[in-house]
């Protein structure tokens, strides 16, 4: 156990080895450096990015685990900022576990994890998300019976009560945000266009816990996770399928260690994709736009869907893609994740400035991606010289 | 000592120091909070891990002037800080003090096509050097390390390259250096002691200063701006891999030293199984597929050329010399299994990049050394002896990652028409584990003088007092170490820029 | 300073001739002495010309001149100013050829060894040297040590010396790179930490006097080739030579006027104004490859240069075979391509009524920087009045000396006062009582 925390259990002592074994290399700052093509956009870190000290890249963190169990620090508030301007994006990952054979991610994880549980976080901006989880099961704070509202004009089954193949988990952004509820729509109407027999299971969803996860709060996820598996896992269906990056990754990746779920988990992204393929949904309409499309992280890094929204936009007529230099795994984070965007929202939107500064400078006129958050953080930048739009929206257009 | 005797506590020091430089850089980019301090208290080496008391992030070569200035009246040590790649122990703050942090100086200027040659901060890394210069034709000389290591760092200490035999080494890479002095001063050597020079590719003007800040660790004071030398890209280039077993070592030098002297390849270098695998694909997975089927020896052997014919005469060169040597071609499902691992693109970006990044136990330790290309094979077998005498008896089940220990590797570079060469011996010590670090530095105890003993001379003296080769080599360097202390003496007389370097204690720094 | 008496004098001059023993190492004479002073430089201040054998003998002569406070010099190129009394040391009684070993590719050298001394041995063994372009000194050992431009520099660069030992003005034994190292062989010319020795390179024997050199030798090669193409001007010779440079063909391409192709060659054998001179090696199929290229090259830019016939082409190559020597008035720096135009025309335009220049240009290091020469017929008329005054003019305007002397480098480190701060830091340290060349290079 180590001195400074009070619970029996000591999350860094999970990643010890790796706070160790750190060669300061400092590939975690950077993008893969076979893929670089331009100078300007070679960073992959924006907390490290933004605020520059050691502290605020992997390398630096990995220090700062290093430091507490060896009693050298002492908790203090700087370490909250150094900790929770971190969104996660897991950039630092890419290089790092694949040369490094480590897994710096793990350590800022466990970091944040044990700063909870000894009651240094949450902050006191997520403070209100925690409580929102807690009363409301979301973290909008919004009322268990509006969950269904984006569907009202909507007659969908419920795969509880009828028998489909396919659950559409909608997640809570899209229930509850007004300006994405529309995506949540956009989904229902292309799979019932392309003939998917789905259901929902609307007020009674639960949130996927990604939230808690992020905060630190790493008990009261695995409770509403579990909660989740086994609600999910009593649904008879082969696939769930979800537009929100974040829930796709909680889902498909996290659950695991909660024995998985015995449906087979996708983006509807993938799914969209495999129905274009086999000519389900007709893409009939030109959409003449030239588009770059951002990597959520939770969608790209977290999970690997790479390929399938870029065979999309392909597949949609009058699209031109062009690659921002910083694209698929080496994707730069929009700054919205893991409750940065609550707690800092000056640094998120900064971050989704860089990223939409990258956009611009590829000359699309379109910045297209496939996640709410992305979508939220992105939205908030105003820059003329480029609209925002989600991937189906392209797509819904196209099928006219 | 490190701090001037004055009437002050250390902590009152600093804070005194905190406000100076707060006014210089501004309050965002001066720090003092041990969250923010303990991310530069190591680097990769084995070297015990100090905090600074402060760290400075300035973004002009007038703001270093400034914070040096101050450093000397205050007497607090300065470690220059580039990018933190140094795997010597370089810029940990042994004696605390100030931590100079150079990554907001990361600026290319300017790529001369013209003559070959470009203008770089600090901060500037080799990726971003070597995109700006592909676009005009031009490559940076590149070292086995990431491409997120500083340039001019780099440069500036002497780093060997893949291309050293055709190129020479860092140091002959510099043509103009800015350098802010101890006491705050500016000099400009090279092709930058004078504003209309351009870009000049010889030593002077007059007796050649730069030297003095080459290997220095920063301790003659802080580059801030340099002119490096860019060289061609080939328009076409082509991988000759070759092969020879493990008994053959001497046949295998002998080969390098006859492509060297042929001087028809870009980049000749010797690599073994471990570093070969991890080399071409940058993962441990890879590595373990490709380990057993290669030999111990491998040689990348780099061609190239403006025209298909060139390159393919150089080939048949290199063909030739393979002959004569006795060395073999590898075999093409050698070739196709790297093609399978890795984009075969990416194999030239590798060498040209980022060539290798083995981190199989998440560091290493490394050794090298300059010597005579005769004397690489008795050394790189002895230095197998060591490492199983220090190594082999750890239990590999223990270490999350096993890997037999006793599997030294080494990378062997021709330098300059074979006259010498650069020997680099690495081992792989745990840093999770007390053992490992444990046995790492026993490692160090047993190759450092063994080295000296042999004739290998590291023209980098890296490290402290724990696992320093400058530690060892340096008593036996007679007049030149002699004149060295007087020098950093004369220069640093309050011993402030990276003390506890060189080899040099603070009594012989004369404080 | 005050001036020695006339007894410390005649002692030190007995002390000298006690250690030199044999009146071939030893002259007092005047004209002798005048011979390696700068013109119209007095005499008074030189009390001797020794010869030295041996590192023992540098290490009693500079004892005596610690003892009696005198300055001790060796040959400049533009003779010697004499600012303190003092003796010169002549290294031609220290011409020995050490070593040479054609594995390893070193030649080892005292300091009085010649370029001729040591080419018939190196021709029996297959193995060359990088002759100089515009030596000032037939010795070897001091030409590399100041950086003389070869006439390989465009693939081989300057620096032609691995290690070298020195003695101090204190007597003690300076080992440079990995000779310092008394278990090293290698020979390897970094330093075990800052390059320290890299000061004294360039510095006219200011800060050490060099007692033996490891001499860079390279391989012969597979083939070789000389050829040489005409052209009517400067700018479009350059141009072939800069993109040959380029494309790393050649190891030796020499730009060379008329004025100075009939000095090297000895007669005019029907060039044009302007040659440029290729020396091709390699594999055959190289050489033959990378003459075709420079007719490629040619017609990409648009060039139509005149191949020199057959008998010109072997002239060049026996040219190439032997060292060059810069004449007594003569000007060399480095500059970029792009400002060749401008800074040759600075001095045709300051030396035009001084006679002929004889001109060479030679692109250094793949064409990254090219080395002017311009050599003035041996004329007086005032023509080293002229050049003094031009040199500084072409310092101001840019043009860089790598080794300069005397006023030059004064001026030259006067333009920037850290650096020759240091500059007079470092003699100082190593030098303490400036017995060592004081004010060739260095003024304390």
């Amino acid at each position: 156990m180590s001195e400074l925390t009070k619970s029996p259990y000591d999350p860094l002592l999970q990643v010890q080895k790796d706070s160790y074994r750190c060669g300061k290399c400092m590939l975690c700052k950077f993008i893969d450096h076979n893929e670089m093509t331009d100078t300007d956009f070679l960073a992959i870190c924006p907390s490290g990015l933004r605020y520059k000290y050691e502290a605020y890249y992997a390398s630096g963190r990995q220090e700062i685990a290093r430091g507490l169990l060896e009693g050298k620090l002492e908790y203090n508030d700087r370490l909250l900022h150094i900790l929770f301007t971190c969104t996660e994006c897991g950039g630092c990952q890419v290089i790092c576990s694949d040369q490094g054979n480590k897994n710096p991610l793990k350590t800022i994880v466990a970091l944040r994890e044990r700063v909870f549980r000894d009651e240094l976080a949450p902050l006191p901006e997520h403070e209100t998300l925690i409580k929102s989880m807690e009363n409301y099961e979301n973290p909008w704070q919004q009322p268990r019976a509006r969950r269904d509202a984006w569907m009202r004009k909507m007659k969908l089954p419920d795969p509880r009560k009828e028998k489909v193949d396919t659950l559409f988990f909608v997640g809570c952004t899209q229930a509850y945000d007004p300006k994405l509820q529309n995506i949540a729509r956009m989904t229902a109407e292309i799979l019932e266009a392309a003939g998917v027999k789905f259901g929902v299971l609307g007020k009674d969803e639960l949130c996927c816990g990604s939230t808690l996860l992020r905060m630190g709060n790493y008990d009261a996820y695995e409770k509403m996770a579990q909660k989740n598996v086994e609600l999910l896992n009593s649904i008879d269906v082969d696939r769930i399928i979800t537009s929100c990056s974040g829930c796709n990754s909680v889902l498909r990746e996290e659950y695991e260690e909660l024995g998985g779920l015995d449906a087979e988990v996708m983006h509807s992204l993938e799914l969209v994709d495999e129905l274009i393929q086999s000519g389900d949904i007709k893409l009939k309409n030109k959409v003449n736009r030239k588009v770059t499309y951002h990597d959520p992280c939770h969608l790209g890094r977290y999970t690997g869907v790479y390929d399938a929204p870029r065979s999309i936009l392909e597949a949609i007529p009058g699209i031109e893609l062009v690659e921002m230099p910083r694209n698929r795994a080496n994707s730069f984070c929009c700054g919205a994740g893991a409750g940065v965007r609550t707690a800092y929202p000056e640094f998120a939107g900064w971050v989704a400035g860089e990223r939409v500064r990258e956009a611009v400078s590829t000359g699309a006129d379109t910045l297209v991606t496939a996640c709410p958050f992305c979508e939220q953080n992105l939205g908030d930048v105003k820059q003329p010289k480029i609209e925002l739009v989600d991937i189906l929206e392209l797509v819904r257009e196209s099928m006219g | 000592m490190a701090i001037k005797e004055i009437d002050l506590t250390v902590k009152e020091l600093y804070e005194e120091v905190y406000t100076e430089l707060k006014k210089i850089v501004g309050e965002e980019w001066v720090e003092n909070d041990p969250m923010i301090l303990i991310g530069y208290s190591r680097d990769q080496s084995l070297e015990t891990a100090h905090n600074p008391n402060l760290v400075v992030l300035p973004e002009s070569t007038e703001q270093v002037s400034k914070i040096l200035a101050v450093a000397s009246r205050s007497g607090a040590p300065v470690v220059a800080w580039s990018t933190g790649g140094n795997t010597g122990g370089g810029c940990i703050p042994q004696r605390g003090g100030i931590i100079c942090d150079m990554r907001r100086m990361d600026k290319v200027f300017d790529v001369d096509v013209e003559n070959m040659s470009v203008r770089i901060q600090p901060g500037a890394t080799f990726g971003k050097v070597y995109i700006e210069a592909e676009k005009v034709g031009l490559r940076n000389a590149v070292p086995s390390a990431p491409a997120s290591v500083s340039m001019l760092s780099n440069y500036l200490d002497k780093g060997v390259f893949q291309v050293s035999n055709k190129y020479g080494v860092g140091t002959d890479s510099i043509l103009g250096l800015e350098i802010v002095l101890p006491d705050g001063e500016i000099v400009y050597t090279g092709c930058l002691s004078q504003d209309n020079y351009g870009s000049i590719c010889v030593e002077g003007p007059g007796p050649d200063i730069s030297g003095i800040f080459h290997a220095s660790m920063g301790t003659m004071g802080i580059c801030t701006q340099m002119v490096a030398q860019l060289y061609p890209l080939p328009k076409f280039e082509d991988i000759v891999p070759s092969r020879c077993d493990e008994d053959d070592m001497e046949r295998v030098t002998e080969f390098l030293r006859e492509i060297a002297r042929e001087d028809c390849t870009i980049e000749t270098i010797l690599f073994q199984d471990t570093y070969l695998g991890m080399g071409i694909t940058m993962n441990h997975d890879g590595a373990e597929i490709i380990r057993p089927q290669l030999p111990r020896h491998n040689a990348i052997v780099y061609i190239g050329g403006e025209t298909e014919e060139e390159m393919e005469i150089r080939r048949e060169q290199t063909m030739g010399v393979l002959e004569r040597t006795g060395v073999e071609l590898s075999p093409d499902t050698m070739l196709e299994l790297m093609k399978s691992l890795v984009p075969w693109e990416r194999c030239f970006k590798i060498i040209q990049v980022t060539p290798r990044v083995e981190r199989m136990t998440g560091c290493f330790e490394l050794f090298w050394f300059n010597i005579a290309m005769d004397q690489a094979p008795d050394m790189a077998r002895h230095f197998e002896k060591l490492t199983r005498k220090n190594f082999a008896d750890t239990d590999p089940e223990k270490s999350d990652r096993p890997y037999p220990y006793e599997l030294a590797t080494f990378y062997l570079q021709a330098l300059e028409f074979g006259r010498s060469g650069m020997l680099e011996m690495d081992a792989y010590p745990n840093q999770g584990e007390p053992e490992g670090v444990k046995r790492g530095l026993a490692m160090a105890r047993d190759a450092i003088p063994f080295i000296l003993e042999k004739g290998g001379q590291f023209d980098r003296p890296y490290g402290g007092e724990q696992s320093g080769f400058g530690w060892v080599q340096a008593p036996l360097l007679g007049t030149y170490f002699e004149l060295l202390k007087g020098l950093k003496h004369h220069m640093d007389p309050y011993n402030i820029m990276n003390p506890g370097r060189l080899g040099i204690t603070a009594d012989q720094a004369g404080v | 300073m005050a001036r020695r008496s006339g007894t410390d004098t005649k002692l030190a001059r007995a002390r000298l001739w006690e250690i030199m023993v044999d009146t071939l190492r030893f002259t007092t004479d005047e004209d002798e002495i005048s011979s390696y002073l700068e013109p119209g430089s007095p005499t008074e201040n030189i009390i001797a010309v020794i010869s030295p054998r041996s590192q023992s003998d540098i290490v009693h002569a500079l004892e005596v001149a610690r003892s009696y406070k005198l300055a001790v010099y060796t040959p400049q190129p533009w003779g010697i100013k004499p600012k303190k009394t003092g003796f010169i040391i002549d290294f031609k009684s220290m011409a020995d050829v050490l070593g040479l070993d054609a594995k390893r590719l070193f030649l080892q050298v005292e300091p009085g060894v010649t370029w001729e001394q040591v080419l018939p041995d190196l021709a029996a063994q297959g193995i060359r040297i990088a002759l100089p372009a515009a030596a000032h000194s037939k010795y070897i050992l001091d030409s590399v040590m100041e950086r003389e431009i070869v006439q390989s520099a465009c693939r081989f660069s300057n620096r032609q010396l691995g290690t070298f030992h020195a003695v101090l003005a204190d007597g003690r034994e300076y080992r440079s790179g990995s000779d310092a190292l008394p278990t090293s062989i290698a020979h390897w010319r970094e330093d075990g930490g800052p390059n320290i020795s890299r000061v004294f390179s360039g510095s006219r024997n200011s800060f050490g006097i060099p007692i033996r050199g490891y001499v860079y030798l390279y391989p012969e090669p597979e083939d070789r080739k000389v050829v040489a193409r005409g052209f009517a001007s400067r700018a479009q010779a350059c141009k072939l030579a800069q993109a040959a440079a380029r494309s790393e063909i050649g190891t030796e391409v020499v730009i060379l006027n008329k004025a100075k192709a009939k000095d090297l060659l000895g007669d005019d054998p029907g060039l044009e104004p302007w040659t440029v001179v290729f020396g091709l090696e390699g594999s055959p199929k190289l050489v033959a490859y990378h003459e075709k290229r420079l007719g490629e090259k040619a017609g990409e830019l648009k060039l139509t240069p005149k191949a020199a016939g057959a008998k010109a082409a072997e002239a060049f190559s026996e040219a190439l075979g032997r060292p060059w020597y810069a004449p007594p008035l003569s000007i060399g720096f480095y500059t970029n391509l792009s400002r060749v135009e401008e800074l040759a025309g600075m001095v045709e335009a300051a030396l035009k009524s001084k006679g002929g220049l004889a001109q060479m240009i030679i692109p250094v290091k793949r064409g990254a920087s090219v080395y002017l020469q311009f050599d003035l017929p041996e004329s007086g008329n005032g023509a080293a009045a002229a050049i003094e005054k031009l040199l500084t003019e072409l310092a101001d305007a840019g043009a860089f000396f790598s080794n300069p002397t005397g006023s030059l480098a004064a001026h030259i480190f006067s333009k920037q006062p850290p650096y020759l701060r240091l500059l007079k830091d470092i003699k100082l340290l190593i030098d303490p009582e400036n017995v060592l060349n004081p004010g060739q290079v260095v003024e304390v």
